[in-house]
């Protein structure tokens, strides 16, 4: 329960929660998720860029994987079309009401280690008062 | 809280909004490559309006966030870069109406654009009003934003202790 607590800050009027955090690694993916045992795989599916013809997205390759007690979602685009890509690239994406837990979010960056950050969100919601 | 609130009163470091015709329920102020990037919209899933600050790479080597421990830092620089605020009409108006000729019409002018704070002062600069941050005046909805953040830091810290100590 306190660990609950923990991931969500609540006001009366705005709540502050760790959301989508992106990185790059250079691991191997096979000894990455390994480490990550929580998650399993939930789906593993080539971009065609059926969309977009003369547009190639970076990586060939997106694996989704979910971690069914708190909801986060992982995708890790791999296999790079281009020279200069990391390897790895890892979108961490937590359940919209509990936020990203630090706990979690360590034991996710420890597997990929070493790691760059590619971007970090920082979610502040409104709840709409009911009337 | 909305997108129009947001459009009137936001204002996010040096973030200018950007039109977005796909999304008209949302804001934006920045772009998704810059350093810092600012989007608000409604989220049916939480009940409520969304605002997420996106600090890409380049501000995050800025302030030298490279570890989850560097967290507690982010409500601090957000506090001092992103805020909600109202113009003192009074004030700027008896700056304009000391500084500059012609006073109604250029209050008139900046009246119609007092719809998206950032053009407002974007519009106060082009008229040669140094700084015109001077005539804001911060909403009392910044204390409960700040009070938040800091809250969120004062958990993060300690959530890593706890789990120390485990």
């Amino acid at each position: 329960m306190a660990e609950e607590k923990s991931n969500k800050i609540v006001t009366d009027e705005c709540i502050v929660r760790a959301d989508r955090q992106v990185f790059t690694s250079e691991i191997e993916l096979a000894a990455a998720l390994q480490a990550l045992l929580d998650f399993r795989t939930e789906r593993d599916h080539a971009l065609r860029n059926a969309e977009a013809p003369l547009f190639w997205t970076a990586y060939a390759r997106v694996r989704r994987l979910i971690n069914d007690q708190t909801k986060t979602k992982l995708f890790i685009n791999y296999r790079p079309r281009f020279r200069r890509l990391a390897s790895i690239r890892v979108a961490i994406v937590p359940d919209d009401i509990a936020g990203l837990r630090r706990p979690e979010f360590e034991m996710i960056l420890r597997a990929f280690e070493p790691y760059r950050r590619v971007h970090v969100e920082l979610a502040i919601d409104f709840p709409w008062k009911r009337r | 809280m909305n997108a129009r609130f947001v459009e009137r009163h936001g204002k996010f470091a040096k973030c200018r909004r950007r039109r977005n015709k796909r999304f008209p329920r949302a804001v934006w102020f920045g772009v998704t490559g810059s350093a810092r990037f600012f989007r608000g919209y409604p989220k049916q899933e939480i009940r409520g309006f969304r605002l997420e600050h996106q600090a890409n790479r380049v501000f995050l080597d800025k302030y030298k966030i490279r570890t989850p421990s560097d967290f507690v830092r982010l409500p601090d620089i957000l506090i001092s870069q992103a805020g909600f605020y109202r113009v003192d009409w009074n004030a700027l108006a008896r700056y304009i109406g000391r500084h500059l000729r012609h006073p109604d019409a250029i209050l008139r002018m900046a009246r119609r654009r007092s719809r998206i704070l950032t053009q407002l002062l974007t519009f106060l600069r082009c008229i040669s009003i140094a700084n015109p941050e001077r005539f804001l005046r911060p909403l009392p909805i910044n204390e409960v934003i700040y009070a938040a953040l800091r809250e969120w830091a004062e958990v993060w810290r300690k959530t890593r202790r706890r789990d120390e100590r485990r």
